[in-house]
């Protein structure tokens, strides 16, 4: 089975819940998550493959734009065209206060210091709001 | 294969092009607003339609012909249905399509005046003229799409 932790970006919330299912996260430390605020990996706008669970469950996140409702109906319609069901994907959507800013962050040019940038207040944000993705990833193992 | 053609509104564009592919409407021949109006879908849907993958009908090689309105997601919806396609180890048998390259702004604007706005009696005559004039176009993205889908099968 894959689970896709889903976001408006793939790079920055939705990687870190992804982390946090696996335990893969030291405390705040989102610099040292592989793929973090990774610009390069965010406009391929392809699955971002994370690790396995114990159950052996491939787990990825996925950043799917500023209307992460639209994106999740999509991704269900697909899924069932393709002729698969949830037994075969698990979509879990990863939402949180200024994740319509991180988009934003993620769009701001390498030369206009768009890196720094992005990582500076992604780590605010994030820092901020890691209690609601942690509370999420409990539910979700609930 | 199924093949997803999609655009801003999935309302326009890419319920033409599917019109298309399908033969529903005759390539040769530029249709008028009343012919358009005539296809399942065309300048009807809803904002909840929006990021729903409608069944448009089954082409004469069994491909499934669907259509798709994603906003102003552009060209990275495409990509994100090809993730998901490949992940599921299925992806040549999605082939993604999107028409906002064959959008001109006749269009845009009629189709916002029609659906966002719900004005389609201002709206309608200024998208058909626009849907005219990007017509051609529109065939031309069928055709390559055609042969991309024939190249597919032949591969698999």
């Amino acid at each position: 089975m894959k689970i896709i932790f889903l976001g408006t970006t793939g790079v920055q919330h939705a990687l870190i819940a992804a982390h946090i299912y696996l335990g893969q996260l030291r405390e705040r430390d989102f610099a040292s998550l592989e793929s973090y605020c990774n610009l390069s990996k965010e406009s391929s706008a392809l699955p971002i493959f994370i690790g396995k669970d114990e159950r052996g469950n491939q787990v990825f996140s996925l950043g799917v734009g500023k209307d992460l409702e639209m994106g999740q109906k999509t991704i269900d319609n697909l899924v069932s065209i393709l002729g698969f069901s949830s037994q075969d994907l698990i979509l879990r959507p990863v939402s949180i206060k200024g994740e319509i800013l991180l988009v934003y962050l993620t769009k701001i040019p390498r030369f206009l210091g768009g890196q720094w940038i992005n990582h500076f207040f992604s780590n605010i944000i994030l820092g901020q709001e890691l209690s609601t993705i942690k509370e999420n990833i409990e539910q979700f193992r609930n | 294969m199924k093949i997803i053609y999609h655009c801003f509104g999935g309302s326009h564009s890419s319920v033409l092009a599917a019109a298309l592919h399908l033969d529903l409407i005759d390539k040769k021949k530029i249709p008028g607003i009343s012919e358009m109006m005539s296809i399942p879908y065309f300048d009807k849907t809803t904002k909840a339609d929006f990021g729903s993958i409608r069944l448009m009908g089954v082409d004469e090689y069994h491909n499934e012909i669907y259509v798709l309105g994603k906003k102003n997601l552009g060209s990275r919806y495409g990509k994100i249905l090809m993730g998901i396609a490949e992940i599921l180890g299925v992806k040549e048998d999605l082939l993604t399509v999107d028409c906002m390259s064959r959008v001109n702004w006749s269009m845009k604007i009629g189709g916002f005046t029609s659906r966002r706005m719900g004005w389609s009696r201002l709206g309608r005559p200024v998208l058909g003229k626009g849907t005219e004039a990007a017509f051609l176009d529109l065939v031309n993205l069928v055709e390559i799409t055609r042969i991309k889908a024939m190249k597919r099968v032949q591969v698999v």
